[in-house]
């Protein structure tokens, strides 16, 4: 884990051992009193941990292991919400992430999107359903070991691998709250494109 | 090159001369790509449009960038119909001059064409435009619009595939929607802003660099450098000094006889 990352692990989950020792969760619909209902993960597969926290987890199935310039495909997706001004600080919970997912910002089209680290770029591959191609979008990243960072918009974006599993992480903040969203990756090992995917190929650079 | 219909792509109408089509590009079946847009080169001519397009897109970068930075401080747009709708307002009205230009286009029907969805791009992923626009403003200002669109699609993607945990975790778990709702519903807008900027930039940066290469040349007369602002600026007229007098009585004399023909200069 990263040293960042690290730290900010620590601190939320000292946020929750003190909301808990606080009595504070009884009162908020996220935390489940005496240790329990944390949050409700819709998928309905999800367990969670209980003890005052909030953690809710799905799902994902199986994670293939790879190396680094894999293609990879997102598998599940732990997200903790931390706002200072909260008494109970932190919520957090695992979600499962379908092969494909609607995306509003292309009207609703449902997009399949595969991720790959090769050398110094990070390549995204993305097919919009219905169209007659896929795109291959590619960014630098700088690397050190088996550390890599990129950034797309505002957002700083670091990719880990270890013992064969690709994680993500960044900080997604807005306001005086954020959203810390870690990735787990499973890797792809079929012929690409997927044979549901049209062969052509657009590059955006 | 055989296009189907243009499924609705979100921000593929974004780029605005007057408003932008923040809404879905309408299913634009007469829309061509670039290179069937049949667009005449831009010329010295062109120059002062070209500048007053690159200058409406600005201030419609200088829109987005207000937007964002109200999302950034917690007090943003919270869906990204309201998002387009901010920007519009801040956008406010359009160019008259760039809104007549594309009505001179032949042909032009105000039900069919619609300056805030000249672009989009096609199921082919590649970038297609109104022919309306294509007829009325020249080369390098259609091309910026399709480095404006062809940017909208490299930006969102990465976007899209990082939030995704993001909004799936938003729709899943009913703790992160209920305590962080507006994280969750700003992540939309969010993307459509950073994209946009991103995109206006290219555009920008696009039509500048055709200005910049028509002021060094002008197409019409190569090796000439073209010119369309005032060449030489008015400076202020800085009083004369009174030279001495001269020491010499027929010095003076001279002197006088000068003033009398040329003037108080001399």
């Amino acid at each position: 884990m990263l040293p960042l990352a690290a730290a900010f692990l620590v601190a939320t989950s000292c946020g929750t051992d003190s909301a808990k020792n606080a009595g504070l969760d009884a009162g908020s619909p996220n935390f489940g009193a005496g240790g329990g209902a944390g949050l409700d993960a819709a998928s309905g597969d999800g367990g969670n941990t209980g003890d005052g926290g909030s953690t809710a987890t799905a799902d994902a199935g199986p994670i293939t292991p790879g190396t680094v310039d894999s293609i990879w495909k997102r598998a599940s997706t732990h997200l903790t919400g931390v706002d200072p001004s909260m008494p109970t600080g932190v919520v957090e919970g695992t979600v499962a992430i379908p092969g494909a997912n609607d995306s509003e910002e292309f009207d609703g089209s449902s997009v399949d999107l595969y991720e790959q680290l090769t050398g110094d770029t990070l390549v995204t591959y993305c097919y919009l359903e219905g169209d007659s191609v896929y795109y291959k979008v590619t960014r630098p990243t700088t690397h050190v070991d088996a550390l890599y960072a990129t950034t797309t918009g505002d957002l700083s974006r670091l990719f880990e691998i270890k013992k064969g599993q690709l994680t993500e992480t960044f900080t997604y903040t807005l306001g005086t709250s954020f959203v810390l969203s870690e990735t787990t990756f499973t890797a792809y090992k079929g012929t690409f494109p997927p044979a549901s995917w049209p062969q052509k190929a657009v590059a955006l650079e | 090159v055989t296009l189907r219909s243009l499924p609705a792509r979100g921000f593929a109408a974004a780029l605005a001369i007057t408003t932008v089509a923040g809404s879905a590009l309408a299913q634009e079946s007469s829309f061509v790509p670039e290179d069937k847009c049949g667009t005449r080169d831009c010329t010295c001519d062109d120059a002062p449009m070209m500048e007053r397009f690159r200058d409406n897109q600005i201030k419609a970068q200088k829109a987005w960038h207000s937007v964002k930075n109200d999302l950034v401080a917690g007090t943003g747009p919270r869906s990204l119909a309201d998002a387009e709708t901010l920007f519009r307002n801040r956008l406010g009205g359009g160019d008259s001059v760039l809104t007549q230009q594309f009505k001179s286009c032949p042909g032009y029907d105000a039900a069919k064409n619609d300056l805030g969805k000249i672009a989009g791009v096609s199921p082919a992923g590649e970038a297609v435009l109104d022919p309306c626009f294509c007829a009325s403003f020249c080369k390098d200002i259609v091309h910026s619009t399709v480095v404006h669109e062809k940017s909208h699609r490299d930006t969102a993607i990465p976007f899209v595939a990082v939030m995704t945990g993001m909004q799936i975790g938003c729709k899943a778990l009913k703790g992160l929607k209920e305590s962080f709702a507006y994280q969750c519903d700003t992540v939309s807008p969010v993307i459509r802003a950073n994209s946009e900027l991103v995109a206006y930039q290219a555009g920008i940066d696009s039509l500048q660099a055709a200005i910049t290469k028509l002021e060094m040349d002008d197409p019409m007369n190569p090796g000439v450098e073209c010119t369309w602002k005032p060449i030489v600026e008015s400076s202020p007229t800085t009083p004369m000094a009174a030279s001495p007098a001269p020491a010499g009585f027929l010095d003076r004399v001279r002197l006088l006889w000068n003033r009398l023909i040329h003037g108080a200069g001399s």
